[in-house]
């Protein structure tokens, strides 16, 4: 198993509501932070869905990281979102 | 030091603003700043200090740039212009706390907005100056979440907790297509496979990533998931999109104030108090009317009669509905509006030769969108007394969007 950071940058706001969805977990995020998941080694398909603060035109930023390797990131502008994206995670 | 700047910079903007009432105070202001150059050793540089050097010395070179970079100030011609919030200048001015912290707690910050635009002449004296400034003082635009409270969504029905939530949606997703597309990825036999069948998927994950439509994963789903999976996102953005349509009805009312000062006296000075609310049905969620009323004052300078200042006074209201009837669809903003109603204009002083001091008209204008959030309106006003057309033709700048 391999610890798998998932940082998501939340700019300006207090109405997000951001869920990712990765190796069965299912993680929240209503404000920027980390959460950890243990993931074996594979190739995952992260899902992120969710909404953007209506008062702001900002962005949400997610980053996979695995120790500090990045293993796939995405910036998203769109006001209400789902995306999806590759995370190979290794040995 | 970053509050003395910051300082600093209320200074120079609050110092053009008492400077055409006491201008004794901003040469004052500005005189400290000179008399420091002067203490330096090249004696004929100064005589070259311009207002960029004024100004930079004010600020501090590295805010400036900021300033510039963030289109908070721009530089034309001889002419520095300086717009903002409060709450963008306290950004700009304080990087040691996160956008999230200043957003929360700065509301009141984000509904004042003040602007200058000032010219120096060559002896360093003001030559020239624009001064605005738009209070909101009803935003029911906005909707902040305090620490511990439930957030917008939460407070209508669109918590991820509930079952048909953003949780359970992105469980459906895992388990009907991540999930089988990591089967094929992860089965593949070799790296060159594994690389075939990502980008293969790639591909799709570009279309899908841009339009949100889960036919593009036919080949993985049956028919009645496909449909599932549609209906499950299409139910929840119609919930996020009554949210934004009612935050983009909120009643809001502005308070705007701007003035030009030239020449040792005030050219223009104008204040206007706006009301406006959303009309509509909640089906409109594409084009939206607003209910507006306007006060206003509009105190000038009479090109012929140079003897006063602000020898023209006038007086006047608007009542209208305003209807946005092209809106971009990427992001929400109006790209075309039209406006119908009517207005009533009284001339306190400073009446042209034949002019009645008083005028009912009614207004008609389509505002197209220029910039963002500059509009050119074609205005077509009937007046019923003289039974006259006329036209106008002005900029107009969109507060709404400014307190978004």
């Amino acid at each position: 198993m391999a610890k798998v950071n998932v940082d998501v940058k939340l700019e300006l706001g207090s109405n997000y509501q951001v869920v990712i969805g990765i190796g069965g977990n299912v993680l929240h995020f209503k404000e920027s932070g980390r959460q950890t998941v243990d993931l074996d080694p594979k190739v995952y398909v992260a899902t992120i869905a969710g909404f953007q603060d209506p008062n702001t035109e900002s962005t949400v930023a997610v980053t996979f990281k695995q120790g500090s390797k990045v293993l796939n990131s995405i910036t998203i502008e769109d006001p209400k979102f789902i995306k999806k994206l590759f995370v190979t995670v290794e040995p | 030091m970053k509050k003395k700047r910051y300082s600093l910079l209320l200074l120079l903007l609050c110092s053009t603003i008492v400077g055409m009432a006491q201008q004794h105070t901003t040469e004052a202001t500005l005189g400290a700043v000179l008399e420091q150059k002067k203490n330096t050793a090249n004696a004929a540089a100064d005589q070259k200090i311009n207002f960029k050097s004024i100004v930079t010395d004010l600020i501090g070179g590295r805010y400036y740039q900021a300033m510039l970079k963030n289109g908070i100030a721009n530089q034309k011609g001889g002419e520095l212009q300086i717009k903002s919030t409060i709450y963008g200048l306290i950004r700009l001015f304080d990087s040691t706390r996160s956008e999230q912290h200043y957003f929360n707690k700065l509301r009141w910050a984000r509904n004042i907005q003040i602007g200058s635009g000032t010219t120096f002449g060559n002896d360093n004296q003001l030559t020239s100056a624009k001064l605005s400034l738009t209070v909101a003082i009803i935003n029911k635009r906005e909707y902040n979440a305090k620490p511990g409270q439930p957030n917008v969504f939460e407070l209508h029905g669109l918590s991820p907790d509930d079952s048909a939530g953003l949780k359970s949606f992105v469980k459906l997703n895992q388990d009907l297509v991540d999930k089988r597309i990591e089967v094929l990825v992860n089965a593949a036999p070799d790296d060159a496979a594994r690389k075939a069948v990502m980008d293969k998927f790639q591909k799709i994950f570009d279309t899908f990533n841009s339009n949100a439509d889960f036919s593009v994963f036919k080949d993985l789903l049956s028919q009645n998931e496909m449909e599932q999976l549609n209906s499950s996102w299409k139910k929840l953005t119609e919930k996020y999109d009554s949210i934004q349509r009612m935050l983009s009805g909120g009643a809001l009312l502005t308070f705007t104030s701007d003035g030009n000062y030239n020449g040792k006296q005030w050219e223009k000075l104008d204040n206007k108090l706006e009301f406006l609310i959303g009309l509509g049905s909640k089906k409109d969620s594409v084009r939206n009317y607003d209910f507006y009323a306007g006060a206003y004052t509009h105190f000038n300078q009479d090109t012929l009669n140079k003897q006063s200042s602000l020898n023209r006074q006038e007086y006047s209201t608007k009542v209208g509905i305003n209807k946005v009837v092209w809106k971009d669809k990427a992001d929400g903003s109006s790209i075309l509006e039209a406006f119908g109603g009517a207005e009533y204009a009284y001339i306190g002083r400073g009446l042209y030769a034949g002019e009645k001091n008083n005028a009912f008209k009614l207004d008609v204008n389509l505002s197209i969108r220029i910039a963002k959030n500059l509009y050119l309106p074609f205005q077509v006003k009937y007046n019923p007394d003289s039974g006259k057309f006329e036209g106008y033709l002005d900029l107009k700048f969109d507060v709404v969007n400014i307190f978004r």
